[in-house]
């Protein structure tokens, strides 16, 4: 293995430990550039041995900026946050901004069009899209980014798997309904909530979210595996 | 042999690169061999070392780094700020007193 390849070899070891660490992908990629840099700098007046003597041990530089609790990332200093609350609250917002959305729409269908025009089916029908995207594509599509950004910083999984089962309780327990007003002034609803508590209404839908984000978090352990083993020399 | 520091020498780098980086903005090597100049390369640290101080001290806002392109390279420069610099006077103040201490014990130690 020719010197240049050997440096290169060591440093994906060394990201891969940053990694580990908790260190900020961002100061990760960084430090990585100068100390390659530095590198090449000290390659010009000595050999790459040498170079590589003066440039110090990658582990002790590692164990340096591992111990610096200023250059954690986010999901290693405050887990809970990254991957249940910020998800969860991401359902949340969406539920809120969704009725929102569906209540100005209703207005703005009423006074340019007229209610009489519009057939209560359809409305009926686009609302219940917007609830249904909510309430199940935006849980898995979380479920999913939450998992892959734990995989690629290599996150222990045990607050994503947890962030995956509330996102999958949040979004099967959700329910929803919509009355378009009947004409002349009868009344206009949207109802949201989260059914729980027996006779549980939505076991249905908890147990797809449930088997989907099992799935998700199943390939995501099994692609982890992968690419620790990829990465990683073997002991 | 690997170079590492002491638990004595804690907040050197720190004190050093902030008062070397007050005097001129400096990307890394560079400032790895203004420190070997400064102290009459007394102080032998890993070059690497200087990274993790270097970053450490921009996210607590004491210095600022900016990239510059120089001889087809792209380096990182870095900047003291304001709060650097109170963060050096700090330092600078710190270790005069800790000198002080360890001289005045050196120098009773010499007359017994």
């Amino acid at each position: 293995m020719s010197d240049a390849s050997k440096f290169q070899s060591d440093l994906d070891q060394f990201v891969q430990a940053l990694l580990r660490g908790g260190v900020a992908p961002k100061v990760i990629g960084r430090t990585v550039e100068e100390l390659r840099d530095h590198y090449d700098d000290l390659c010009e007046s000595q050999t790459p041995d040498e170079a590589r003597r003066q440039l110090g041990s990658l582990e002790e530089i590692a164990a340096d900026l591992i111990a610096r609790k200023e250059l954690q990332s986010w999901s290693a200093r405050w887990p809970w946050l990254m991957y249940i609350l910020l998800p969860v609250a991401g359902v949340i917002c969406a539920i809120v901004l969704g009725a929102v959305s569906v209540g100005y729409s209703w207005r703005a269908i009423e006074f340019f069009v007229g209610v009489t025009l519009v057939p209560a089916e359809s409305v009926t029908a686009a609302v219940n899209i917007v609830f249904w995207s909510i309430a199940h594509v935006l849980p898995v599509a979380l479920a999913v980014v939450v998992g892959w950004h734990a995989v690629i910083t290599r996150r222990p999984l045990v607050w994503p798997v947890m962030g995956l089962i509330v996102l999958c309780m949040a979004g099967g327990a959700l329910d929803f309904s919509a009355n378009w007003p009947l004409p002349p002034d009868g009344p206009r609803t949207i109802e949201v909530g989260f059914a729980y508590g027996p006779p549980f209404p939505n076991l249905a839908q908890a147990v797809l979210h449930g088997m989907l984000n099992v799935s998700i978090a199943a390939g995501l352990i099994a692609l982890s595996t992968k690419m620790r083993t990829k990465f990683l020399p073997e002991s | 042999m690997s170079k590492s520091n002491p638990p004595f020498m804690s907040g050197v780098p720190e004190l050093l690169v902030l008062r070397l980086l007050a005097r001129q903005e400096m990307y890394g090597y560079e400032l790895v061999k203004a420190v070997r100049a400064a102290t009459g390369e007394e102080i032998a640290l890993g070059e690497g070392v200087v990274y993790p101080v270097l970053h450490s001290l921009e996210t607590s806002g004491a210095l600022t780094a900016t990239r510059k392109p120089v001889n087809g390279r792209t380096r990182v420069y870095y900047t003291v700020t304001a709060k650097g610099q109170k963060r050096l006077s700090t330092l600078t103040s710190e270790w005069q007193r800790i000198r002080s201490g360890i001289e005045s014990a050196l120098g009773e130690a010499g007359h017994v």
